[in-house]
């Protein structure tokens, strides 16, 4: 009998960049069957348990090939799903740039954080008196493609955030580092400045945050068809 | 209610809690603050001198800093321009304002503090010049040195502590700031 443990850690491996679908779930159970039985069945014809384990694992296939990205999904629900998450997310934006409220930027971006919520909270009411009806609508969607958006608009988020930041340190301190003058914050509401300055472009964070929580939801929202 | 519609009624009640406490009460609070803070450095006998101390300067043509200098003293509420004389080491801060719109009193005491205040913190200015739209003011460092005798040099003046001994305390005495206007002002009306 085979030492199920070691291809438990290979198949594991195998799929550790896929999605839990229930397809990927399925085929993952498939796969580690297939080769426990391929290792039994070479170890009862004599060969040595390493020697089988090597020869079934160099017999299986890309994986990638076999994985569908396309996926059903239960289309009116992801949407209201998505619309709650975006109000949860301008929510707490809105929330937490109240006290940037003292400068023009920060009214600026606070009021725009408000007609967010505004806008959302008006589409979300309104999809929640509709839900019961278009609930069990599905639709494919390219979960894949969506997984890939995920980690890019994380990517680009970061790099975005990285740039501002730089350019805002540059234009509040580049003359003090080119004349070589201590860098400087002159009481508590400097430092209010300075550190909302940095802040406020954080609160971008909500679209790379509804990104991923789109991905998210093709897993929870799977149709599981019997 | 499912667990995230509680969520968003709990925020959207923070939220609208928040804002109701910043717009209707901190932020009236710290205009009320700011105005306050804004008439008293306006005034000579409440303004912080520690706000002008970092225009300290050996140079009177540094224009940029004369006018932060004098963006940081009283009068600063009154649009003007500057004129500089490097060559005559003059500095003319043209007021557009009347002089016979403020308060005698007052004035005298403004003439007093801006004018210490100028040649305590720019070492190479020789004569002030404080033009308004009726009357000129005409300050003279050699005899505001003179004023303040051997014990106090306007260099010394750059302490706070000895600006507020030397000068701000002393313009309440309105016979100093009445014998300073005297003496020590060349006043024009034009």
């Amino acid at each position: 009998m085979a030492n199920s443990h070691d291809l438990e850690i290979f198949v594991d491996r195998l799929f550790a960049n896929q999605r839990k679908t229930k397809e990927v779930v399925e085929l993952k159970h498939e796969v580690l069957s297939n080769l426990e039985a391929r290792v039994t069945d070479y170890m009862e014809n004599g060969m040595e348990y390493q020697s089988a384990i090597s020869l079934a694992i160099d017999n299986i296939e890309d994986i990638e090939t076999l994985i569908d990205d396309n996926q059903k999904v239960y289309s009116y629900r992801f949407r209201y799903e998505l619309v709650q998450s975006a109000l949860i997310y301008s929510l707490l934006a809105w929330i937490v740039t109240i006290p940037a409220r003292f400068l023009p930027s920060g009214i600026g971006v606070n009021t725009l954080l408000l007609c967010l919520v505004v806008l959302t909270g008006a589409v979300y009411l309104s999809m929640s008196r509709h839900l019961k009806r278009y609930e069990k609508r599905t639709a494919v969607v390219n979960a894949g493609k969506l997984a890939k958006w995920s980690k890019g608009a994380w990517w680009l988020w970061s790099i975005f955030i990285v740039v501002v930041s730089m350019y805002t340190f540059l234009i509040q301190y580049g003359s003090d580092l080119w004349f070589g003058r201590e860098l400087r914050i002159d009481g508590p509401y400097s430092f209010y400045v300075t550190v909302m300055r940095y802040a406020i472009p954080m609160t971008s964070v909500i679209i790379p945050l509804l990104v991923q929580k789109a991905s998210k939801l093709t897993l929870q929202l799977e149709v599981n068809e019997p | 209610m499912s667990k995230k519609n509680g969520l968003i009624v709990i925020l959207l009640l923070i939220g609208i809690a928040g804002m109701a406490a910043l717009e209707g009460f901190i932020k009236p609070k710290a205009d009320e603050q700011a105005v306050q803070y804004e008439a008293e450095q306006n005034d000579p006998l409440t303004h912080d001198i520690r706000n002008s101390l970092s225009f300290a300067s050996p140079y009177m043509g540094n224009a940029g800093n004369l006018i932060n200098l004098n963006a940081s003293l009283p009068m600063r509420d009154i649009e003007r321009t500057f004129q500089l004389y490097p060559e005559e080491l003059t500095a003319e801060i043209r007021f557009q304002a009347r002089a016979d719109e403020l308060q005698e009193e007052k004035l005298k005491q403004l003439l007093v503090y801006n004018s210490t205040a100028n040649f305590a913190m720019i070492d190479k200015l020789e004569k002030l010049i404080l033009a308004f739209e009726d009357q000129t003011f005409t300050i003279r460092r050699d005899e505001v040195e003179s004023w303040f005798g051997n014990q106090v040099t306007l260099a010394s003046l750059q302490d706070a502590r000895i600006w507020e001994k030397e000068v701000q305390s002393r313009l309440d005495d309105m016979k100093f700031v009445g014998d300073y206007v005297e003496n020590l002002v060349e006043r024009k009306f034009l």
